[in-house]
């Protein structure tokens, strides 16, 4: 095993990595990928996946970790790679070493202090980053939203064994929101290269999206479909959902975590996915991501330039062209796609298919029934199910300004997607614009399909939220009082109708028969009459016991 | 609640220190860290039990007792660190340097040389030497004449006390009136004893054989750690102001509580007004009153 270098201040018996202490390392295909900015003589602090080290170059690499077991563990996985160098110990320590030409702290900035040390606010740790970055040397920072979609709609994290004194929204030396952070490194003398927003966790993203296209309103169906992808937001328990859950990482999340992985445990107080649907057509669906990732690149100090760093700033500006950080980083079912700027306007994905403008078939669908416009609803049914993406949840199709329809997940069976229209139209408080208990019915027959069994009909709200189990509840309250009305009125209409079926059966049975045999029937049922009235007088005259 | 909160007369002073009656402590409810140490403030030997809370010495250790998982830790500062604030320190003339030698406790036997240690002492130390031995070390003859040979005072402070037996409330003023007496407190190995000696007034010096413990096994680290963690209070002769700011930090004599406020974290009662609250200054008034 190669040596770890001690700087003091090691935390002993301590992982960050093995996730037994909080949520485990940064990690992700994506971030791997964001991590081709980085060149020269790198810096990481925090703790980080190893795979994302393995994306970095190694020729001079240094590694810093603040717990014993975690450095030891990195310096045997890189004990062949002389340039890897790991150190142990509070961030503190590096201060005054010699400056970097990237910094990577994907993690952020609150998991650098060790119990033994300096505990360092979020803007003592942010300049002394900075201060060991050289100028034209890029800075990578991971910062979390605490009001982003993650923490918004749950219930406050349990404290992890890691937060001993962790300050969260509360350290006022931390910048809130994506326009202070930039703010922030701009005053400290960083160019932004890049403001990506982070979706579903801070810790394991499978969506990476740059705030410019997160806010461009022609992307609106895409980003909702990006957004409300199983492996982003999207919740399984909505029937016929599109894909296999995955973290971004390719491993299951933790469910006790909701930091770590998009199905918590815990209920949420409502559909993340509904809610950054929302927030996309909204515009500040980069105002709600759980976290950011910020590219810095510090600018040369014009008072210190000397040939030597024009010179290291234009080798480093040289290899930045082939290092433009893509705008968007995607896992599409269990594979990466990146999106980049067209320059011919609009976004592209990396294999050269345009990015669809447009809204989603969903969407469309909404507005049409809001407005009451039957046959435009129809039109979107019928052209939906009788296309190719018939199999296409309606939430992840795009329909073009220029009609073309672009599906952006996988096909399933048609009966699963006009179900899951039904429940996303009753999670959304849509049902009552529909028939009562059988909007999946009426949208597959709307839809020109024949309906399967009437249990398979059956819909109602899947996305498991308090906000949407309540919409749900006051739904089934409403149709269980009407259906319960409905039969009372058959029990009376049916009470009525007997009675008088009754009296009608008595006047058929005396009229039916011979002349001779009607006499005698009266005749009988005039004694029994009188029989039962003199029995009954007698009842009453008689004594009681 | 545990007997460990009696040790060294610490409940005693803390009585004392709310105002309530010191020969008869009220039960403290918590674990009260009795010693200085590198992991979570509690014997790694005492049971533990859920729920109940830590009244820890220092920031650090809270710190580090949270990171091993311990909840309701709350930083009260060292019961010495009380003392000192009711205990004035007099005029009077300060002379040597007082050794304390690695003890082990009850049931543990050091391994180490006592000669070689007298001998780094004499090198180093100019003045007249008081040896302090735990009291196992003291009452054995052979341990004690290693020191008595070679010219220095052997004393020893008294017995920690037992399972709520043989308690000695008097333990930390004897130790408070030896370190008073010298210049310097000195030892083989960073303890409790030697941040006493420091917040007292004393020069500190840790250095010579640290001695092992039969079947030592080193917790969160041990001596390698704590040399290197605490590396600028080794050495013959160590800087004095930097080494009270670790004193200061490490038995928490800058988060004392109001009596109040302990004997609410405590859960202690209200004094009835026999016993009167003591006269109490702050750390830096201490310092200020050392006669060097």
């Amino acid at each position: 095993m190669s040596e770890v270098h001690l700087l003091g201040g090691e935390m002993l018996g301590w992982s960050d990595l093995d996730g037994a202490h909080g949520p485990g390392p940064v990690r992700g295909p994506g971030l791997a990928a964001l991590l081709s900015v980085a060149s020269g003589r790198t810096l990481v602090v925090g703790p980080h996946d190893p795979q994302l080290l393995d994306a970095l170059p190694s020729a001079d690499l240094t590694v810093l970790v603040r717990g014993l077991p975690d450095a030891e563990s990195l310096a045997d996985r890189y004990a062949d790679r002389s340039g890897v160098r790991v150190c142990c110990g509070g961030p503190e320590k590096l201060a005054g070493t010699a400056p970097y030409d990237t910094v990577v702290a994907l993690d952020g900035l609150e998991r650098l202090d060790s119990v033994e040390g300096t505990q360092l606010t979020w803007g003592e740790a942010f300049d002394l980053l900075v201060s060991v970055l050289r100028p034209g040397g890029r800075l990578l920072l991971g910062a979390e939203n605490p009001l982003g979609l993650h923490r918004l709609l749950a219930a406050p994290p349990p404290s992890t064994d890691s937060d001993w004194a962790a300050l969260g929204e509360y350290d006022d030396t931390r910048p809130a929101g994506p326009a202070r952070l930039r703010a922030r490194l701009t005053a400290s003398g960083l160019r932004i290269g890049g403001v990506w927003a982070v979706f579903p966790s801070p810790i394991a993203p499978a969506a990476l999206l740059d705030t410019e296209l997160l806010a461009d309103p022609d992307l609106t169906g895409f980003l909702q479909a990006v957004l409300g992808d199983p492996a982003v937001l999207g919740n399984q328990a909505v029937p016929g959902d599109r894909a296999v859950h995955g973290d971004g990482g390719g491993r299951t999340g933790d469910p006790g975590t909701g930091r770590d992985g998009p199905v918590p445990a815990a209920p949420l107080l409502a559909d993340p996915a509904r809610l950054a649907g929302s927030a996309v057509r909204n515009g500040i669906a980069g105002e709600l991501a759980p976290a950011w990732v910020l590219l810095g690149e510090r600018l040369p100090d014009p008072l210190t330039l000397t040939d030597q760093t024009v010179a290291a700033r234009a080798h480093l500006a040289d290899d930045r062209t082939k290092t433009v950080p893509p705008a968007a980083l995607l896992m599409r079912e269990g594979r990466l796609r990146e999106v980049r700027r067209d320059p011919a306007g609009g976004w592209r994905f990396a294999d050269g298919e345009a990015v669809p403008s447009g809204r989603t078939v969903e969407d469309l669908v909404v507005a049409a029934t809001l407005r009451r416009d039957l046959p435009a609803v129809r039109a979107l049914l019928t052209t939906w199910q009788s296309g190719a993406m018939a199999g296409t949840p309606a939430d992840a199709v795009v329909v073009t300004p220029a009609g073309t329809w672009h599906g952006l997940s996988g096909a399933t069976e048609p009966m699963f997607v006009l179900r899951r229209l039904a429940s996303r139209l009753i999670d959304a408080g849509l049902a009552d614009l529909w028939p009562a208990g059988e909007l999946a019915a009426m949208l597959t027959t709307t839809a020109g399909r024949k309906p399967g069994s009437s249990v398979d009909d059956v819909s109602g709200a899947a996305a498991g939220g308090w906000r949407e189990l309540l919409v749900d509840r006051d739904r089934l309250t409403r149709e269980l009082s009407e259906a319960r009305a409905l039969q009372d009125w058959y029990e009376r209409t049916l009470t009525e109708r007997d009675d008088e079926m009754k009296r009608l059966r008595r006047i058929v049975a005396l009229l039916h028969g011979t002349p001779t045999a009607r006499a005698g029937r009266l005749l009988l049922a005039g004694a029994r009459t009188a029989r039962r009235t003199a029995r009954s007088a007698v009842r009453r005259l008689r004594p009681t016991d | 609640m545990h007997h460990a909160n009696h040790y060294y007369g610490h409940s005693h002073v803390l009585a004392r220190y709310c105002g309530l009656d010191d020969r008869n402590p009220p039960r403290i409810h918590g674990y009260l860290q009795h010693g200085w140490n590198i992991g979570d403030g509690m014997a790694y030997d005492h049971e533990f039990v859920p729920g109940v809370p830590l009244f820890l010495w220092s920031e650090r250790t809270r710190r580090r007792a949270w990171s091993l998982g311990r909840r309701q830790t709350y930083v009260v500062g060292a019961p010495w660190a009380y003392l000192l604030a009711m205990e004035p320190d007099g005029p009077q003339r300060r002379e040597g340097t007082i050794w304390y030698p690695f003890h082990g406790w009850e049931g543990q036997r050091v391994v180490g040389d006592h000669d070689r240690l007298v001998d780094e002492i004499r090198a180093v130390e100019p003045g007249p030497v008081t040896v302090c031995l735990y009291w196992q070390e003291y009452r054995s003859t052979r341990v004690r004449q290693h020191y008595e040979r070679a010219g220095f005072r052997v004393i020893c402070h008294g017995y920690r006390g037992g399972r709520w037996r043989d308690l000695d409330p008097d333990f930390p003023h004897r130790q408070l009136a030896e370190l008073r007496r010298h210049r310097r407190v000195a030892s083989n190995r960073l303890c409790s004893a030697v941040f006493y000696g420091i917040l007292a007034g004393c020069a500190p010096a840790v250095y010579g054989d640290p001695m092992q413990l039969a079947g030592e096994a080193p917790i969160w680290g041990g001596q390698p750690r704590i040399r290197r963690q605490w590396a600028s209070l080794h050495g013959p002769q160590v800087d004095p102001d930097g080494a009270r700011a670790l004193a200061v930090a490490e038995l928490g004599a800058d988060r004392l509580l109001p009596p109040a406020e302990l004997r609410r974290l405590f859960r202690w009662p209200e004094p009835t007004g026999r016993h009167q609250a003591p006269t109490v200054r702050s750390a830096d008034e201490q310092h200020g009153t050392e006669v060097g």
